[in-house]
């Protein structure tokens, strides 16, 4: 009641005169909602895809057994559908293939049971193709594939054509039987899927007598964990046995990083989101402090106070929040073909087709804009409640300087700076894994950091404004000496908005620079285990990235090195695998000739140490398996294989960012012994000394030609197509981080501008004394812009050691890796721009408006 | 009236005889108050029959004997207590109060500013006085005659109002002084 | 009314302390319009900021019509403030955004009451401060006289126990000054309890008593007899 005839008629009057601040700041949380739900939205897209695409695959099937991502023998089918309970159990086989066509399209390859199949699944043909798929021609006819109707359609592609599909054993021939309509696994993949025979697709895709599913259907009155509990005695250890809800679950732990990372930069725009109103209300609260001490005076309680800047915070954030909310699902229409891309780049192959809203998601994340403009405003609620009326009405209208420049302010400086450092040092000098490195430490210390410089900022000025007098005055003459007086006079409004600068800066100097470390140190690591001359592979890296490609048997190897000019040729195949609930990378290379050109990257142990893999149960784990599963260098560990667990010891630690939830390194020789699988994801190839690399590379296409499509890339066009890669992922990063830059453009302008605004009457005082009028702009903008210069350079040098504290605290934490921390110059100097810019641009309007003051207005002015 | 006092106090700080007494009489207050010998002798013989002054008389070659005036105890008595009071004719503020100011003991300021406050009351009730009859006007139909009145009322408390903060920038600089001296 | 008690108080400026006040006792009865004179740093504010709740002593004790000012917690002081003092300031300290009649409903206002059942009470008020035609002009587009009677109005329109007036005419000419003592001097007959901090002797001298102060401490009180001359 008391607060809402405030609001009427107070508040309100407040927003006709304040339409630019209030607008920019409106337009800050607008932008922090934006980007989160933006990001949300697309994250949950890509995920409710993969649900999708699971759900459907899986069909009624109660439980999936799967075994190493290389599949199993298919003499498990027998096993588990003789367990009791087992009403129907069906073998799958997933494989990737791509046509030849065009551009090459991907396509995902069932392998099924034909006749079996219809009891877990629903397939819908055609009418066209109606009586033509009968199962048994399926059996008879090895050649026979069902496509959808979508991708027959945009291929052109009708029934009883014959289509070429690049398959793990080349280029073969198949016969479309008939097309799907979408429904069931044929909406899987936006359409682009085929289903072939089981048998046919163990064929094609190298995997004779193995199968990489078993889809399974439970007989009424079964309980899921009695069945799945019976299915475990049969088989081997190492084997999953999963929910298809929990095979959802798996895909979201595998992105489990990228979503994580996602959200935190987008919390990133919020935070400085935050800092805006912060900044925004503290400027309130100072500019109506005269208001505030009317009001106690009158009978306003502290409390009333408090809650007349919340409330108006929350109108304010509540309208910004929500229309936040709809501009970022506009934005996420732009987003989530990025972040798809990225999900496929890094982890599987994903395509999503629609935007999965969730009005709760985004109310959510609105409701969070609000909570944390509520929480922004707080502080400086809290400071204007504690305003005495007698000092409000009486004394001027800022702080006393005394109380920035006091004593007890340097102490509080002092302490949070030293804090933080404290922390900071303490966290750096602890073992990894150690508890000391926790996001909340490393958060402690940045935030102390942060608080400690923004004290300090008016004391910092304090001492050193007078030693720039000398310049300034050299430069600017008279104007550029009146400005470093203003500014060091008034420390204490100029020193609060240094501070909002140095934030805003510092914040985003730090990002910069995190990312930035991040990208360096990944293709430092490329260029470093690169060393082949020529890489070959089915998939073009740009067009799968991380995902799977459509490996090459085994013999390949032989006749490539038959190629002439070929010195010798290094395999690389990687799987995933199960440990400890995570999917990890498992990377096989032949160790003794791969050690012979390239210089691995290893962190503990020796080359001798890496050596001792070749051909034993030895492997090499990566830094961030090592730390997040603490293991050490001899340590003993069970993998799953397809014969059940196997001890392997760790005989060297490595550096290696393929992949976040840790990598295993292993001998080619020792993975085909345990895995029996044969084939090979991509063969690098070593050209003899003084030979042409490029005519090997086309000899090399030529020998495949018609076998199968390759690419062969020398190494420096495959890095260079890596990093475009990589580059791709940093994309929505990079958005994120402009966004964060506008919004901490605005606070800059709503700072400065507040300040200028103010001194209409100290404008009119100079303009009375015989100030010209283009001398008062240039005093005006020279001291906006000498602001702007000092929260850039203070918040550079801040962005500088928070920036290391995200990629220790947080990329470091999480990925486990270590990374070079490289300075990313050309963001700070567009810091320093965007420190220096907004502020002369900010002086601009003030300048112009103190130009045409009114001389006699001015200084009549109450 | 004020010649009593003002003789009075010119012989609180020495003898002296009739001449002298002129001179010292013309140094101090000469500038806004004119007397001549006759005045001077009339008051003297009004002081000595009020037995406040008596006088020896001193030999002189060729002339006739001087008369040395001396201030008696009584005349002291009565000296101190006119200074202590204030003055109660308003518009003779700076006449009579100026002269009190001349003779008060320049060494002990206390008195003055006690003066000074009991000065200032005296004026601030009757401005108040003045203020009192200037509603009484003002709640009275305004009839004919009653603006001029009521801006007699006002100038009576300009004037006064003159003289209160003439008595406080008195009272501030006699105060300035002494800090000056400690 | 009100009742001042060996109130005192120090406040601390830097590491010196400075007694603004020290040891002030005396008692304002219902009806009496009190004037407060001395020289500027004689402690006048600080004074009128103590028997307003603006301010709590540091020694000592202050009650309102009985109810003690000192000890209670910054609500209530608040609630006092809103409900029980009217203040009248020398720059008038209206808010600039609100119209005349908002400022004058303001202390309503904050006490929740809705617009619709202050604005009759506003505007009965600015009708008696002679302003009825001003109630929707802003602070602004009035004069000084008119502003200071705006704030008169907002001072009486919870109907408090006692007005206090710091300096009311500090910034007026003489005669829009006598007007607005007239003002207060028609509302103290009607029983209003003022008490105005001033150093102009013209003004002191509407009041039916006037205190002076020196050094913080009460010098002199002069009760002066109404009709008398």
């Amino acid at each position: 009641m008391n607060l809402a005839n405030l609001l009427r008629h107070v508040s309100f009057k407040h927003v006709r005169l304040q339409k630019t601040q209030l607008a920019m700041a409106m337009a800050g949380i607008c932008l922090g909602v934006a980007a989160m739900v933006a990001i949300d939205l697309a994250n949950r897209s890509v995920l409710r895809s993969f649900e999708d695409s699971i759900n459907h695959v899986t069909g009624r099937a109660a439980l999936t057994i799967t075994g190493t991502d290389a599949g199993f023998p298919e003499a498990m089918l027998e096993r588990v559908q003789n367990v009791p309970g087992v009403e129907y159990a069906v073998p799958v086989i997933e494989a990737t293939a791509s046509l030849t066509g065009g551009r090459q399209r991907p396509l995902m390859i069932l392998g099924i049971d034909v006749l079996q199949d219809h009891q877990i699944r629903d397939y819908s043909i055609t009418d066209e193709s109606a009586d033509i798929p009968d199962p048994l021609l399926f059996l008879a006819r090895r050649d026979s594939i069902l496509l959808t109707k979508a991708m027959a359609a945009q291929e052109g592609i009708g029934i009883d054509e014959k289509i070429r599909v690049q398959t793990v054993a080349g280029l073969r021939t198949f016969q479309v039987r008939g097309l799907l309509n979408p429904s069931g696994p044929a909406r899987v993949a936006g359409g682009d899927i085929a289903i072939m025979d089981v048998y046919a697709a163990q064929m094609a895709f190298g995997k004779e007598g193995r199968i990489d599913r078993i889809d399974v259907s439970l007989l009424p009155g079964e309980t899921l964990d009695a069945v799945r509990e019976r299915i475990r005695q049969v088989l081997p250890g190492g084997y999953s046995i999963d929910t298809p809800a929990t095979r959802t679950k798996q895909v979201e732990l595998l992105l489990g990083r990228f979503r994580k990372s996602m959200g935190f930069i987008s919390c990133m725009a919020l935070f400085v989101g935050m800092y805006l109103i912060y900044n925004t209300v503290s400027i309130a609260v100072v500019q109506r402090r005269k208001e505030i001490g009317i009001l106690r005076a009158l009978g306003a309680g502290r409390g009333d106070i408090c809650r007349l800047f919340l409330a108006e915070t929350l109108l304010v954030a509540a309208v910004a929040s929500l229309v936040g909310a709809g501009l970022g699902y506009l934005f996420a229409g732009a987003t989530v073909g990025l972040v798809a891309q990225n999900v496929t780049d890094m982890y599987l192959r994903t395509s999503v087709t629609e935007l999965s809203v969730s009005w709760q998601a985004m109310l959510g994340n609105a409701a969070v804009g609000v909570l944390a403009s509520l929480a922004a405003a707080a502080l400086p609620a809290l400071a204007g409640a504690r305003i005495t009326p007698a000092s409000a009405i009486r004394s001027l209208p800022y702080a006393e300087e005394s109380v920035l420049l006091g004593k007890k302010m340097r102490n509080a400086a002092t302490f949070c700076l030293l804090a933080g450092l404290l922390i900071l040092a303490l966290f750096a000098s602890a073992e990894p894994g150690s508890s000391v490195r926790s996001l909340g430490v490393i958060l402690a210390a940045a935030i102390f950091l942060l608080l400690g410089i923004s004290l300090c900022t008016p004391l910092l000025l304090r001492r050193i404004v007078p030693l720039c007098h000398g310049a300034l005055a050299a430069c600017f003459g008279a104007q550029g000496r009146l400005a470093g007086l203003n500014l060091q006079k008034n420390v204490s409004r100029n020193g609060v908005a240094v501070a909002a600068i140095v934030c805003s800066i510092a914040l985003f100097v730090s990002s910069a620079n995190a990312i930035n470390s991040v990208r360096q140190s990944m293709f430092d690591w490329i260029d470093t285990i690169i060393r082949a001359d020529i890489l070959v592979s089915t998939g073009h890296p740009l067009a799968t990235g991380g995902s799977p490609t459509i490996p090459m048997p085994p013999e390949m190897r032989q006749e490539l090195a038959k190629v002439d000019g070929v010195k010798d040729v290094d395999v690389f195949r990687k799987t995933y695998l199960d440990y400890g609930g995570r999917k990890v990378l498992l990377e096989m290379f032949d160790v003794a000739l791969r050690l012979s050109y390239c210089p691995a990257m290893i962190t503990e142990g020796s080359r001798e140490d890496m050596l001792l893999l070749s051909g034993r149960d030895n492997i090499a784990v990566n830094e961030g398996f090592a730390v997040k599963h603490r293991i050490k260098r001899g340590d003993t560990i069970m993998l799953p294989t397809p014969a059940g667990p196997a001890p392997f010891t760790v005989t060297a630690i490595l550096v290696s960012y393929s992949a976040d939830s840790g990598v295993i390194s292993m001998d080619i020789d020792t993975y085909r012994r345990h895995w029996q699988d044969q084939l090979i994801d991509t063969y690098e190839v070593l050209v003899q000394p003084g030979r042409d690399i490029e005519a090997v590379r086309t000899a090399i296409l030529a020998r495949f030609s018609s076998e199968r499509r390759l690419f062969a890339l020398p190494a420096a066009e495959f890095k260079a197509e890596v990093q475009k890669v990589l580059d791709r992922s940093f994309v929505l990063t990079n958005a994120v981080n402009i966004i964060t830059l506008v919004i901490a453009g605005l606070g800059i302008i709503i700072t400065l501008l507040s300040s200028v605004l103010e001194r209409t009457r100290e404008i009119g005082i100079l303009r009375g004394i015989g100030m010209q009028k283009n001398q008062v702009s240039a005093v005006v903008i020279i001291e906006s812009a000498l602001i702007g210069a000092a929260g850039g350079l203070l918040g550079i040098m801040s962005g500088v050691l928070i920036g290391w504290i995200e990629l220790e605290g947080i990329f470091r934490l999480d990925f486990g890796e270590s990374v070079v921390y490289h300075m990313h110059y050309g963001a700070m100097a567009w810091a320093m721009l965007l420190g220096v810019s907004p502020a002369a641009l900010a002086g601009l309007y003030p300048a112009r408006r103190a130009a045409a003051t009114n001389i006699v207005e001015a200084l009549t002015y109450e | 009236m004020s010649i009593r006092y003002a003789i009075l106090g010119i012989l609180a700080e020495r003898d002296l005889h009739g001449y002298d007494l002129k001179s010292s009489f013309d140094e101090k207050v000469g500038d806004f108050w004119s007397l001549n010998y006759g005045q001077i002798y009339s008051t003297l013989d009004r002081l000595e029959k009020d037995g406040l002054v008596t006088h020896d008389r001193e030999a002189q070659e060729k002339r006739p004997d001087r008369k040395i005036f001396r201030i008696t105890p009584e005349g002291r008595q009565e000296l101190a207590q006119w200074l202590a009071t204030p003055v109660t004719r308003i518009r003779a503020l700076r006449d009579e109060f100026f002269i009190k100011l001349v003779f008060m003991v320049k060494s002990d300021p206390a008195p003055v500013l006690a003066l000074i406050d009991k000065q200032k009351t005296l004026h601030l009730k009757q401005m108040n006085r003045l203020t009192q009859r200037k509603l009484a006007l003002k709640k009275q139909a305004a009839g004919n005659g009653s603006l001029t009145s009521e801006l007699l009322i006002d100038a009576g408390l300009f004037h006064t109002e003159a003289d209160i903060r003439w008595l406080t920038l008195c009272e501030a600089k006699i105060r300035a002084a002494i800090v000056q001296e400690k | 009314m009100i009742e001042l008690r060996h109130a005192g108080k120090t406040y601390q400026q830097g590491s010196r302390e400075v007694r603004a006040l020290r040891d002030v006792s005396f008692v304002i009865k219902k009806g009496e319009f009190i004037s407060i004179m001395g020289p500027s740093g004689s402690g006048k504010s600080t004074l009128l900021n103590l028997m307003g709740g603006l301010d709590q002593p540091t020694s000592g004790e202050v009650f309102i019509d009985g109810r003690p000012l000192h000890g209670i917690t910054d609500n209530e002081l608040t609630l006092i403030r809103r409900r029980r003092v009217g203040y009248i300031f020398q720059f008038f300290n209206l808010l600039p955004l609100l119209t005349a009649e908002e400022n004058v409903g303001l202390p309503l206002l904050l006490d929740g009451l809705p617009f619709s059942e202050v604005k009759p009470r506003a505007a009965d008020l600015l009708d008696k401060v002679g302003l009825r035609q001003r109630a929707e002009h802003r602070p602004e587009q009035l004069s000084g006289g008119e502003m200071q009677r705006v704030a008169i109005a907002r001072a009486l329109i919870t109907g408090p126990a006692v007005i206090l007036a710091d300096e009311p005419t500090g910034n007026l000419d003489s005669h829009t000054s006598e007007e607005i003592f007239l003002l207060l001097k028609s509302f103290n007959d009607q029983g209003q309890t003022i008490v105005m901090v001033t150093h102009d002797p013209k003004a002191a001298a509407y009041g039916t008593r006037i205190i002076t102060l020196k050094d913080g401490a009460p010098d002199q009180d002069i009760v002066i007899g109404g009709d008398n001359p």
